[in-house]
């Protein structure tokens, strides 16, 4: 059962760090300007925001989670069952960023949660 | 120079149409990047960033979703294969890390694979700097599928109906979760 365990660091870290990355970001403020020198800035401004460290270093986690799932599973398993993100991501963006989420977004969920169980009940 | 600017190109009555053709008008047209306004009680004046409106800037978009849904897919193939070759993690010992690190690092799978997701990665960056969140997206929810065929041709992998099934249901459900409306945190 390791590779649920990766699914599960895969899932969890790479969302956590799209989140953090995204609040982050969303304290930097919008970019209106992409210029070089001006990206150059941005890219400084968001170094010096702790939840950008801590959102790159879920990141990298999730990485190589996601390499380890793929030393033990095939590609057409991982991949898809990886799109279980959106589903977390939907639930950080309601509970960590107070995001509303519509109804359609939430049937598109479940639709990715249904797929995932085929896909892992076909496996065996 | 391009800018995010959006001219009125035209408007549509609503009088011969009734409410539900009406809305599922205006629903194909926010799904086309369209941005449709009310301007009147039965009339809906639709806007377009300007620089949509040429059909070279179409070609560029598609041939972005192309990069999108060809390097993305390949660079995990890529991914796996090179893993393949380093070893099954599920009897990896914490001990063997160092030298897992080094087999994942000199493997040319590997770095190719990085390679491709890059150029995935810069090409979903440039087509947001001038389409919609919510057109790129489901666009690239057939990327689920790519991958499984690239599976299963290149890699010779089995895939089980149950399986094809399953792959089938999640490019649909990321397609409903992508055509929605981006920006759901403040009202116009």
């Amino acid at each position: 059962m390791r590779e649920a365990f990766f699914l599960f660091i895969v899932v969890a870290a790479g969302t956590g760090g799209e989140l953090c990355v995204t609040r982050a970001m969303k304290h930097v403020g919008e970019v209106t300007d992409f210029r070089p020198l001006e990206v150059v800035r941005v890219i400084v401004r968001a170094m010096k925001v702790p939840w950008m460290w801590i959102g790159v270093a879920m990141m990298a986690l999730a990485f190589f989670s996601l390499l380890a799932m793929l030393s033990i599973e095939n590609v057409s398993f991982v991949v898809p069952v990886t799109a279980l993100s959106y589903a977390a991501g939907a639930l950080g963006g309601v509970f960590f960023l107070e995001e509303r989420v519509s109804k359609r977004r939430w049937v598109g969920v479940l639709l990715v949660c249904i797929g995932v169980t085929l896909v892992w009940l076909g496996k065996r | 120079m391009m800018t995010q600017e959006s001219c009125e190109i035209g408007t549509f009555g609503y009088e011969d149409l009734s409410p539900t053709l009406a809305d599922a008008r205006l629903a194909e047209l926010c799904f086309h990047g369209f941005q449709p306004m009310r301007s009147g009680v039965y009339s809906f004046a639709w806007r377009v960033p300007c620089m949509t409106s040429s059909s070279g800037l179409h070609f560029k978009t598609y041939c972005m979703i192309l990069i999108m849904v060809v390097f993305g897919p390949l660079g995990n193939v890529l991914l796996g294969k090179g893993m393949k070759n380093v070893g099954s993690a599920a009897i990896w010992a914490p001990s063997e890390l160092p030298h897992i690190f080094i087999r994942i690092f000199t493997s040319g799978y590997i770095w190719l694979g990085v390679a491709s997701l890059l150029t995935f990665f810069v090409a979903y960056m440039l087509i947001l700097s001038w389409a919609d969140f919510s057109y790129v997206q489901p666009a690239s929810s057939v990327a689920y599928l790519v991958v499984a065929l690239l599976g299963y041709f290149y890699l010779g992998e089995k895939i089980a109906p149950l399986h094809w099934a399953g792959i089938g249901v999640i490019c649909l459900g990321v397609f409903v979760v992508g055509n929605t409306p981006p920006r759901t945190t403040e009202a116009r």
